[in-house]
């Protein structure tokens, strides 16, 4: 769990958006500033806040794309066509703009390397953002401390399907029943 | 301070509906899935629901037993901690009051705190006060058709002032208790109560 969960109150942070990446037609990773921001673990997610001029707020839950070990926080955003929030973070925010959050949230939906592996991560639209942050810790991991993540057999495989294109690009090959897929190796 | 967002517009809701919408949460029309793991399937014949004592004595119901007691229909408004809500669901379910009354008779002893556990593991705890004097339910039908299992079917936990995490889908058993214990979410980041017009969303707000 982490240590921002415990006891005190989740703050508003302000952040600021560094870059602003096309990742899909519909999607975009805003990359951002976080003065303070306590870290988190793969899988968390954050609660972002907008205000309009006179006050109005609107606020959404958006998985973090980004490693715990990444030094800006990342929040991959599917574009909503009936969407309040999500048309003005992919098509209106730009770099140098602020957005209150809060976060990290959730201690459930969560991977860290001391787990272990084998990873089988299957994923349908949006929901490879929290994947994507699991993936990018694993390999942030695995370069740091090559050998021994090896030792821990945490290899990874990732089934997503994105929903613009309707296409499933399967990159798991040779899923055996003794790669063993667990609970607890996720 | 608050930084204004620039640009930014929103969707102003009608003064009726931003009335009725607790902070932070928007209206949503759709009826969203969201669980922590597959959704259990359970035949009628053998489900049960079962209130358990403080001092261990239970009262159980079987699906036919359970369905004869006293029904109540309900219009309520619902609030999920992941922000959306849903105004006006209709439900038609046995008050807890009634399951309380009944299993009195049998030497249940109820408690200050319940823990509801559901098929699959799951749990949520919620104080007996905000479960009594015709607040919650344990619903069996929404619309007017059997509530599907994606939504709790064959019978779930209705608390609708809270947070909709506490209406425990596939709920089979309310263990009453002295003292309060976090269920699942709430051992997890979640708030320990969860009232969405206190936005008590996350462990530490206040």
């Amino acid at each position: 769990m982490s240590a921002a969960v415990a006891g005190a109150r989740i703050a508003w942070r302000v952040a600021t958006v560094a870059n602003v990446v096309r990742e899909t037609p519909r999607t975009r990773t805003l990359v951002l500033d976080v003065p303070g921001w306590p870290g988190h673990r793969a899988g968390q997610h954050v609660d972002v806040r907008l205000t309009a001029e006179d006050g109005y707020q609107a606020e959404r839950s958006y998985s973090i794309a980004s490693a715990p070990e990444d030094t800006k926080l990342a929040l991959t955003v599917e574009e909503l066509d009936d969407g309040e929030v999500s048309p003005y973070l992919t098509e209106e925010l730009k770099a140098g703009d602020q957005l209150e959050l809060r976060g990290p949230i959730g201690g459930y939906f969560v991977w860290d390397v001391d787990i272990g592996g084998p990873l089988f991560l299957v994923a349908g639209g949006s929901g490879i953002v929290p994947l994507m942050a699991m993936i990018r810790h694993r390999n942030s991991a695995l370069s740091a401390h090559a050998q021994a993540a090896r030792r821990h057999g945490a290899g990874a495989r990732v089934l997503s399907s994105e929903r613009w294109r309707f296409d499933v690009r399967p990159v798991c090959r040779g899923i055996s029943a003794a790669d063993g897929l667990g609970r607890r190796r996720l | 301070m608050t930084p204004i967002s620039r640009g930014f517009r929103g969707r102003r809701q009608p003064e009726g509906v931003a009335a009725r919408l607790p902070p932070g949460q928007y209206e949503t029309r759709d009826f969203p899935v969201l669980s922590a793991g597959p959704t259990p399937r359970v035949s009628l014949s053998v489900w049960d629901l079962t209130l358990r004592g403080t001092d261990g004595q239970s009262m159980r119901w079987n699906w036919d037993e359970f369905v004869a007691l006293s029904r109540e229909k309900i219009t309520v408004d619902i609030h999920c901690v992941t922000k959306w809500s849903k105004f006006g669901t209709s439900w038609e379910g046995v008050a807890i009051d009634t399951l309380i009354s009944e299993a009195a008779k049998a030497g249940v002893r109820a408690g200050p705190y319940v823990l509801a556990r559901s098929d699959g593991g799951y749990t949520t705890n919620v104080p007996l006060a905000d479960l009594t004097n015709g607040k919650a339910w344990i619903a069996f039908n929404y619309g007017d058709a059997p509530l599907p299992p994606e939504h709790g079917g064959p019978a779930r936990l209705l608390v609708p002032h809270l947070y909709f995490w506490k209406s425990a889908k596939w709920v089979r058993e309310l263990r009453f208790m002295e003292s309060d214990a976090p269920g699942f979410w709430e051992s997890l980041g979640y708030h320990i109560y969860g009232d969405p017009w206190r936005e008590q969303r996350y462990a530490g707000d206040e």
